[in-house]
Parts: structure tokens; C-alpha cells; sequence
């Protein structure tokens, strides 16, 4: 891609920010949505009165970010490097972080803060919000090596730490960087969140406090702080991605299928984990002596779920729908703007940054601008699962189109084949291993994203049911809800496999 | 295309390690640096207070009383907890994250007790809650049949307090909830016909960005409670009864120089206790002004500031909890004990 040279590098994506920030000034000082929504010189007074608070704030987020993400990220890759060094371990450990990755964390918000965890709440969720694509992402990358490499490893009788270290790991980088990338945003998002559960310092707490006293610049002074951080890490880690992807070749070999288990293993293995999780949940409780109000029985939960079995199906429905279509939505969006880019690397440049401000802006800033445009109710919660959804399949399909076989690219130019033809040939056959695990990542978050959604500004589904019941108390209720949407992420995720695994077969053969 | 990036990678890869590393290290060596700048001399005895918001100035008389020495010269040594995530902070104070705290809410106190929470509400900071109804200057409401049929915006703890407040008044709820959040703006984008807000916040808020309102509180729509009960666990009354008694009498005296001065109450809350929020000293104010009188009645007169009337709690107050359909009600003297706020003004 020819974006080395200085203006392809620093003039676009500075035109694309110019317009992005004029449009904003324009909109806010014509309230043409609604007056949540300041003139960027609101914004930038706010930072220059307020400058000293959004500077700390900013330090102590982007710290937890910091702190919180390189701890999931580097958790998430010891998980995937366990999975490549025993192979069997491999559907175990990905169940599992599935099953983990699908509590949302709004509910796991008061028990950290009952508990001795309080002061780390920001950093927790940075984590938990990064580890699970990095899971994935780098236990697919350590499955990428060539077969040929490996069968000449095995013949010269190579030991297991050698093979890890000269052959999977190095085809694993390029996965690894896109881990990366995709933590960022999440990470940071994770520590406002966290910061929302009792921080006494931080973006999210300028937040949630200038929502509620109308300081709408310093609002926006605080969301604009938390892209600018964004920007910076996504910055580095595009950096080590590029470095990765040039150093060690992005390969097109899609990833070895996962250690096949026999069907009864498999059979057991999907009942052994939930079960072995609601035994500790109940150690838990009972050792712990955990009053009621800080987190039910299961047995409770399961009584909530059955008594109230047609109020929690009628809200799964909903969120069912909110989710699949704003997955689908979201990755028709995330698709083709990745081919639009790549056709046309200008736009690349020049929207690039804009790509990575959305998924960077808390989705409770985003409301009053959602709600303007198009009311509050469903309609709003679906453009927030779109929105969100978008973005890690924007990136993942971006690496992927770039991905190719070593040469093929000179084959086709050589072959004097045009833009076009060099995409339907060669960028978006090889992108499809890296799509579908774009795919599979959120499939499993999509729910997540509209419990979230719906949490927040609902007028039904999950998330709102859990809201209902929370605020009045109810735990066993409101963890029903939560053990509704794990079970319809975990499904998700399943069946998203089960789909990779059988595209991927026909796309190899 | 082939070649273009040769031999100068590994460096170029080195440079930008080590600039990840830098901004890491900056980051982290700024955090330390700006941390620990919370209260507390040491010495005294440890306690943790939950606050049920941020630190703003509805919390300025508890500031008052650190900053002035009374928690220290009563032998405390007082930590407040923000309080960011409202609904939580019950389970926090009955998980043992901290020995007394405020429950925002008398509708959810009482949900706390009923999960079996061993909890116990020793004073009232609001003497009449100060949820209420946000309306725009050309709609006044006056009785809950002006909200009929209305679209009201609420936060998570809104919808609750609504219908209870149709119920008081003997009627089915009839009105369309919209889940908008803590932002009032759609009620003056016209997307919404009023807002469920604390009348000592947003309003205030509002009226000084030039966008006047009218409000009314449930209490006025008859629908009394208590609002901010400071609550603590029975087992930690029952061993630090003397703690809980000299903190309430401190407190009681930060609050009476914060009602004194409130601008320089609102001047500590803005540049100490809460500099790291960025809040705004006028609405800090008016806030703080707003509060007072919502804090202070003829009852809390005689009987010292946070006083809690066994007969308001068994009358009025218990019969809305009633009509919002709870069945099982606890002994007024086993959920609230007014002992403390007694012994603290002797």
C-alpha cells in the first residue's frame, strides 16, 4: 500500500480529523442534535479552564488502562501459549474463556466493590475487557504455522519449547499485534467503566459527574481526552502490528482446526465447565458468607429463572434481535468499509483515525447524540450494538486483506491485473481465516453490547430486565437475567465455530 | 513494491519498543506521582463512608467535618468512598466494604432488609427526599394526575419511585417511561414531557445555563420518605456503638458550619475533596442552598439534624411502602435506630 510517502502518511488523516472537527463545530453551535452536543470551542474553553482536571484524570485512566490491558493481554497470551503447548487443553481453555468472557461486567461491578478487589475495579475491567480476544486472536495465530514447517520440526525431532519458540510463536506475531490493537479501545473503555463502580479520579468519574451537572464541554473534553489516549496506544500498537506483519510475513495459512475431541468428551466438556463454575460460585458463597444482597445462591437464581420463565424468554427474544442484527449490520459495515479502504488507499489514510474514535467513545456519550437523531428505545440500542460491533471486524478484515502469500502479489502485477481483480482474487480470498474469527470475537460480544445498550437506555429486553431488578434489590433476579445472556452468548460463540469450521473447510480444500 | 521496507526495519522496530515503553513508564511514574492525595491524619480509628455520588457538594458538611478536625478530635480517622454506582451501595455496607454508608433511597432500604441484609439506619440526611418531577416553565405539576399519561424520562432508580408514587395515591401507574439516563436534555429538546431528577441537582444545573424549569419533589405529590439514610450494619452498631455515635456528632457539627458558609463549604468541596471532578462552584452552590432546606424541619430543630420521627416512619411514610404493594413491613425500631442521633447532640 503506497501510504509511506509524507502526505499519504500525515495529510490525509489530518484532513479527515479537519473535517470530522469543523462538522463538530458546525453541529454544535446550530444544536442540530440537540444541545448535548457543544461547538467544539466549548469543548476546547472547558479545556483550557479545566485543563489541570483533565490532565489528571487522564493520567489516572490511561494508568489503569495501562496497567489493567498489558495484565489481561499478557494473561490472554499465556492462556493461548498453554493451548499450543498442549493441544488437547485448547477447547477447554477457549470454552472456558468464553463462558467468562460472556458475564457482563456491570454485574460483577458491586461484588468487586464489596470486596477487597475495590480499589482495582478500573483495572479489573480493562483486563477482563481484553482478555478474551486476546485468547482467541493468539491461540488461532499459534495454530497458523505451516504444516510443512512442522513436519520438518517433528523429522529433526525438535522439542516442544523449540518448536513453541523458532516456529508458533513467530507465526503467531501478526496475531498477536492484532490482539493488540483490538485491546486497546477495550481497555480503555474497561477502566472507565471500572471508574464508574468508585474511583475517586479519572475520565469516567469527570463523566458521569459533568453529565449530571449539564457541563456539557467538560463532558466532551473528558471523551476527547480518551480518544486522544486511544489514538496514542492504537498508534503503537499499529506500529508493532506493521513491524510483526513485515518482520515475520502475515501467512495465509488458515489456523489448524482445534484438537478434535471425541464426541463424549466433547458432550462432557460442555457440561463440565458451567457446572464446575456454579460449584465454585456456591463455595463461594457459603465460605465466604456472602450476604444475599452482595450475590444470590444459584439455587435462587434458578428459582427466579423458572418462576418468571416467560418474562425472562420474551426479554431474550428482544435482545436476541437487538444483538444478531446489530452483529450482521455491524459487519457489513466493518466489511466493506475494510474493502472500501483498502481499494482506495486515500480513504484508508484519511479515515483510519475516525475508525478508531467510535469504538473509543463510551457508549454513555454517545446516547444523548443516538437519542437525538433517532428517539430513545430500540431503534437506539441497535445503532449502539452496530456501532460497537463494527469495529473489530473493521480491523481484523483489514489485516486480512493485506494478508497474502509470500510473492503473489508480484504474480499479479505482473500479470498487469488491475485493483479490482486483485481484490476479488487475492486480498478477499485470503482474508477469509482472519474474517471469520472477526466473526467468532463478536459473535460472542454482541450480546454483551446490547445488554449493555439496554442497561443503560432500554425500554426492554435483558439488559433493562437486569437494570429492573438490580435497582430493587433482586439479585436472584437480576443475576437471571445475566445467566440468560451468558447462555445466549456462549451460544453464539458456538455456533459461529461450528460455522468457521465448516467455511473453512470448503475454502482449504 | 518489493524492497521498499529493507534493512532499517529491526531498528525502526527498536525505536518504537522503546517509545512504547517510554509513554508506559510516563504514564505509570505520573500515576504514582499524582496519587495519594486522600484525607486522614492516621492515629484515629479506621472508617470507611460510602458515599452514594461522587464527592459534590450534597456531601459537603461530611468534608467539613474531616477538614475542620472534628472526625480526628472524636478519635476517627474517616475515609469516604465515591460512590459512582448508586444501587450498590447497600451491598456494600452489609459486605463489610464499609462500616457505614449512605442508601440513597428509603423504598430500597427496605428492599436491602428484605434479602435478609443486616442492616440498620441510625439518621435521615434528607428529611424529605429530594427525587421529584422536572417539568419545562410552561407546565406546572401540582397532583399526580397532571403526570397522567405523560412520557417521563428516568434513570435506573426512576421507574420504581413513579409508580410507587401513583399507587400512594390509589392509582394504576399511567405514564410512558423512557430510560434517557442522567441527562435532562431531551426533556428541553422536547423528546420527553418531564424528568425524574433530584430537584437539588439538575434543575439547579439547568436554570444556571439560562434554561429555567419547574419542579415538584414526590413529597409535595404525597409520597413522603426519607432520602440519604445513613445506615450502618446492626453488628457493627452493636460492638462500635460509641464510633458510630461520635461520628454522627461530628458530622452533625460539619454539617451546621457547611449550612453556616456554604461558600466556603462549596469552595472546599470544589478545590479539595472534589477537585478531581471539575465541578462548577455556582452549581455547587446552588445545590448546597437547594439541599438545606430539605435537610432542616421544626423535627430536626429539637431533635439535632439527621433525626429520624418514629411516628412519620410508622404513619405516612410506611403507608406509601405499603401502597407500592410491599406486604411484610420490619418493626420500625429494628430497621431504624434513633438512639444515635440522641446520644450524638447531648
Amino acid at each position: 500500500m503506497r501510504t509511506q510517502t509524507l502526505g499519504g502518511r500525515w495529510l490525509l488523516p489530518a484532513l479527515g480529523v479537519t473535517v470530522l472537527l469543523v462538522l463538530w463545530q458546525v453541529v454544535g453551535a446550530g444544536q442540530l442534535l440537540g444541545r448535548s452536543i457543544p461547538p467544539l470551542t466549548e469543548v476546547i474553553g472547558a479545556l483550557g479552564s479545566r485543563g489541570d482536571v483533565i490532565w489528571r484524570a487522564t493520567l489516572a485512566t490511561g494508568q489503569r488502562a495501562l496497567l489493567g490491558g498489558l495484565a489481561g493481554f499478557a494473561l490472554g497470551v499465556l492462556l493461548a501459549s498453554v493451548t499450543a503447548w498442549l493441544p488437547r487443553s485448547t477447547a477447554p481453555v477457549l470454552r472456558s474463556a468464553v463462558l467468562i468472557n460472556a458475564i457482563p461486567v456491570v454485574a460483577v461491578g458491586p461484588v468487586l466493590m464489596s470486596l477487597s478487589t475495590r480499589p482495582f475495579i478500573p483495572e479489573i475491567f480493562a483486563g477482563l475487557s481484553v482478555l478474551f480476544s486476546t485468547v482467541l486472536a493468539v491461540s488461532d495465530g499459534l495454530r497458523t504455522a505451516s504444516p510443512s514447517s512442522e513436519a520438518l520440526f517433528s523429522v529433526y525431532g525438535a522439542r516442544r519449547s523449540t518448536r513453541f519458540r523458532l516456529l508458533l510463536f513467530p507465526s503467531a506475531l501478526p496475531m498477536v499485534a492484532d490482539a493488540l490493537r483490538l485491546a486497546v479501545p477495550a481497555a480503555l473503555l474497561g477502566a472507565i467503566l471500572g471508574e464508574w463502580f468508585g474511583a475517586d479520579r479519572g475520565l469516567g468519574v469527570v463523566m458521569v459527574s459533568a453529565m449530571r451537572n449539564v457541563q456539557y464541554g467538560l463532558l466532551w473534553a473528558a471523551a476527547l481526552a480518551a480518544i486522544v489516549v486511544s489514538v496514542v496506544f492504537y498508534a503503537i500498537a499499529t506500529a508493532l502490528e506493521r513491524a510483526a506483519s513485515a518482520r515475520f510475513a502475515r501467512g495465509t495459512q488458515a489456523p489448524s482446526p482445534v484438537a478434535a475431541l471425541r464426541r463424549g468428551e466433547n458432550a462432557l466438556l460442555g457440561l463440565a465447565i458451567p457446572v464446575a463454575l456454579v460449584l465454585l460460585w456456591q463455595i463461594w458463597v457459603w465460605v465466604g458468607h456472602v450476604p444475599q444482597i452482595v450475590a444470590p445462591q444459584p439455587a435462587g437464581v434458578g428459582r427466579a429463572l423458572v418462576t418468571d420463565f416467560v418474562p425472562y424468554l420474551e426479554a431474550a427474544a428482544l435482545t436476541t434481535v437487538s444483538a444478531l442484527g446489530g452483529l450482521v449490520s455491524g459487519a457489513i459495515v466493518g466489511i466493506g468499509l475494510a474493502v472500501l479502504v483498502s481499494v482506495v488507499p486515500w480513504l484508508y489514510s484519511m479515515l483510519s483515525p475516525l475508525a478508531l474514535i467510535i469504538p473509543t467513545v463510551p457508549i454513555v456519550v454517545f446516547i444523548p447524540i443516538i437519542g437525538g437523531l433517532l428517539g430513545y428505545g430500540m431503534q437506539t440500542v441497535f445503532a449502539s450494538c452496530v456501532l460497537m460491533a463494527f469495529f473489530p471486524i473493521y480491523v481484523l478484515a483489514l489485516s486480512g486483506l493485506r494478508s497474502r502469500p509470500p510473492g503473489a502479489d508480484d504474480v499479479f502485477a505482473v500479470h498487469g491485473a488491475g485493483r479490482w481483480q486483485r481484490l476479488i482474487r487475492l486480498s478477499l480470498p485470503s482474508s477469509v481465516p482472519t474474517l471469520l474469527l472477526a466473526v467468532r470475537i463478536s459473535a460472542a460480544n454482541c450480546f454483551l453490547i446490547a445488554i449493555s445498550a439496554e442497561w443503560l437506555m432500554g425500554q426492554g429486553g435483558l439488559g433493562r430486565l437486569f437494570s429492573e431488578r438490580r435497582v430493587v434489590l433482586d439479585n436472584d433476579g437480576s443475576w437471571a437475567a445475566v445467566i440468560v445472556a451468558v447462555a445466549l452468548s456462549v451460544a453464539a460463540y458456538v455456533i459461529a465455530a461450528a460455522a468457521e469450521r465448516r467455511v473453512s473447510a470448503r475454502w482449504q480444500s | 513494491m518489493i524492497g521498499t521496507r529493507g534493512p532499517q526495519r529491526p531498528r525502526r522496530r527498536a525505536n518504537r519498543m522503546a517509545g512504547v515503553v517510554a509513554v508506559a513508564a510516563t504514564l505509570v511514574l505520573a500515576g504514582c506521582a499524582t496519587g495519594s492525595a486522600d484525607s486522614g491524619d492516621g492515629g484515629g480509628e479506621a472508617v470507611s463512608f460510602q458515599l452514594d455520588w461522587v464527592k459534590n457538594s450534597q456531601f459537603a458538611g461530611f468534608f467539613e467535618a474531616d477538614d475542620a478536625g472534628y472526625y480526628s478530635d472524636a478519635g476517627l480517622d474517616v475515609t469516604f468512598l465515591d460512590g459512582g454506582d448508586v444501587a450498590s451501595t447497600a451491598a456494600v455496607i452489609a459486605g463489610g466494604g464499609a462500616q457505614i454508608g449512605i442508601v440513597s433511597n428509603m423504598a430500597r432500604y427496605m428492599d436491602a432488609l428484605e434479602t435478609g441484609a443486616d442492616l440498620v439506619a441510625v439518621g435521615a440526611l434528607y428529611q424529605q427526599s429530594p427525587a421529584g418531577i422536572m417539568t419545562l416553565p410552561d407546565r406546572t405539576i401540582t397532583s399526580v394526575d397532571d403526570l397522567a399519561g405523560l412520557t417521563i424520562g428516568t434513570d435506573e432508580s426512576g421507574t420504581a419511585d413513579i409508580n410507587t408514587l401513583f399507587a400512594v395515591n390509589g392509582l394504576e401507574p399511567d405514564w410512558e417511561d423512557v430510560r434517557v439516563g442522567y441527562d435532562a436534555a431531551p426533556l428541553f429538546d422536547g423528546q420527553i414531557d418531564a424528568y425524574y431528577a433530584y430537584v437539588t441537582n439538575q434543575p439547579v444545573s439547568y436554570d444556571l445555563a439560562g434554561q429555567p424549569s419547574n419542579t415538584v419533589t414526590f413529597a409535595d405529590l404525597g409520597f413522603e420518605s426519607y432520602g440519604g439514610l445513613i445506615v450502618t450494619t446492626r453488628e457493627y452498631l452493636e460492638s462500635n456503638r460509641d464510633t458510630v455515635e461520635s461520628f454522627v456528632a461530628a458530622t452533625t457539627k460539619g454539617w451546621a458550619d457547611a449550612i453556616d458558609d456554604p461558600e466556603a463549604a462549596v469552595d472546599l468541596v470544589t478545590e479539595s475533596y472534589g477537585a478531581d471532578l471539575g465541578l462548577d462552584p455556582a452549581a455547587e452552590l446552588g445545590t448546597l442552598e437547594a439541599q438545606v432546606p430539605l435537610m432542616t424541619s421544626d423535627f430536626t430543630d429539637a431533635n439535632g439534624l439527621f433525626a429520624l420521627d418514629p411516628a412519620l416512619i410508622e404513619g405516612p411514610m410506611y403507608d406509601a411502602l405499603t401502597a407500592s404493594g410491599r406486604e411484610s413491613l420490619p418493626e420500625v425500631s429494628s430497621a431504624f435506630d434513633t438512639g444515635v442521633v440522641e446520644a450524638a447532640n447531648e
